[in-house]
């Protein structure tokens, strides 16, 4: 039987070599494609004609559009009004990558830990930047958390910055890890079916409970993927 | 496990993850966004303009209520006054065709009277008349003589006197 690990192998499809660098377009690749094609395409359909009376489509991209314009006001106020875009994408290309995921036979790209800290360390680096450009040096204040008394600062700072390294760690991590483990565990449960012969109805029914959990942690990661990013802004913006 | 294993791929991983993010990052962006938000714009502000038409429509029924409410009471105060006026008029009319109708009845009663008057004193005359005539004839038969006119004459009109 195949490996549970055998569904994230990456295997290319068009073999692109530049300056001895591999970049093939490969079954990530694809399935990246795949996803802005849907995403993008339903979004477009849904936008589309802008009735006055929204019909179904429409409907789903309005509450998408209104439940991250809902989420950033929540955490980021008025002030995060220009990071709409950027956030929207974020969470609606990570969200199409998790649910892709969920078809047999397709590729999950969010379950590598590559893409993700792709993601994470250019909001990481990109906050990083909004803060000093909004407060100059004064953003290192960020790593005396307030109150704190002047003994714990060779403490308090250390683990301050500590912290705020591990930011990037701790989203791409959590994103990839959260995916990987649940596809490992559908296809090893799965894999029980077969193997049960008569019995295996009580594995099918678990795949079955697991994959509808799968679908909502497929949300539930994307949505927590998002609202952090909106927190670290939040950060960066207003410091503590 | 592949995702740290095929360290290769990592390059090619990130390059199609850069293009492909971008690509849907600028058709969110210029494109899905804009109508979106455009729509809902247009969908708030025209339940706005809805809410604030349909006030001032009921404002405007309220006030042509009042006004029909007005023009009402106005009718009716002015209906009455005419009514008044009219059964005035018609009690005065009533007055002066009363008095002139009992004029008339009383004149024509006088009349009346006068003529049943001349008649009795006509139909008195008459009667003297065939009296006379008969009383002559009456003598004439009894007796066999001509009576004098005079004598016959006061004779009737004394017994006739009598009588009425």
């Amino acid at each position: 039987m195949a490996s549970p690990l055998e569904q994230f192998e990456i295997s290319p499809i068009v073999p692109i070599q530049i300056g001895g660098i591999d970049l093939s377009f490969t079954n990530s690749s694809l399935w990246m494609t795949i996803a802005v094609i849907v995403a993008g395409g339903t979004l477009t359909v849904a936008a589309g004609r802008g009735a006055m009376v929204p019909g179904r489509l429409q409907t789903i991209g309005e509450l998408l559009y209104e439940f991250i314009a809902g989420l950033i006001k929540e955490t980021i106020g008025s002030e995060g009004r220009k990071y709409f875009p950027i956030i929207f994408t974020v969470f609606v290309f990570v969200l199409t990558g998790n649910l892709l995921g969920m078809i047999p036979y397709s590729f999950t790209f969010t379950s590598h830990i590559i893409v993700t800290f792709a993601m994470a360390i250019v909001i990481f680096l990109a906050v990083t930047v909004l803060g000093f450009v909004r407060h100059g040096t004064h953003f290192f204040s960020f790593f005396v958390p307030p109150g704190t008394p002047l003994v714990m600062y060779p403490l308090m700072i250390p683990i301050e910055i500590l912290s705020y390294l591990s930011r990037p760690i701790s989203l791409a991590v959590r994103l990839f890890a959260n995916m990987m483990a649940g596809h490992i565990l559908l296809k090893v449960i799965a894999g029980f079916v077969a193997a049960m012969g008569v019995f295996g109805i009580l594995p099918l029914a678990l795949v079955v409970a697991l994959t509808g959990l799968e679908i909502i942690i497929a949300f539930l990661q994307a949505y927590v993927f998002t609202i952090l990013t909106c927190l670290y802004i939040n950060d960066a913006i207003k410091l503590h | 496990m592949p995702q740290l294993e095929q360290v290769s791929t990592f390059p090619s991983q990130v390059i199609w993850l850069l293009i492909t993010f971008a690509v849907l990052y600028l058709l969110l962006w210029r494109v899905v966004l804009p109508k979106i938000s455009a729509t809902l714009e247009n969908r708030s502000q025209r339940i706005a303009n809805d809410f604030s038409r349909a006030e001032e429509i009921a404002a405007e029924a309220e006030g042509v209520l009042a006004a029909y409410e007005e023009e009402l009471a106005k009718a009716r105060s002015s209906a009455q006054d005419e009514l008044h006026k009219a059964a005035e008029v018609a009690n005065a009319e009533g007055e002066t065709r009363n008095t002139a109708l009992t004029e008339k009845l009383s004149g024509n009663a006088e009349a009346a009277n006068t003529r049943i008057e001349d008649a009795r004193k006509a139909a008195i005359g008459n009667i003297s008349d065939v009296a006379e005539d008969l009383a002559r004839q009456a003598v004439e038969r009894l007796v066999d003589t001509t009576p004098d006119a005079s004598t016959v004459n006061s004779a009737v009109s004394s017994a006739i006197g009598e009588r009425y």
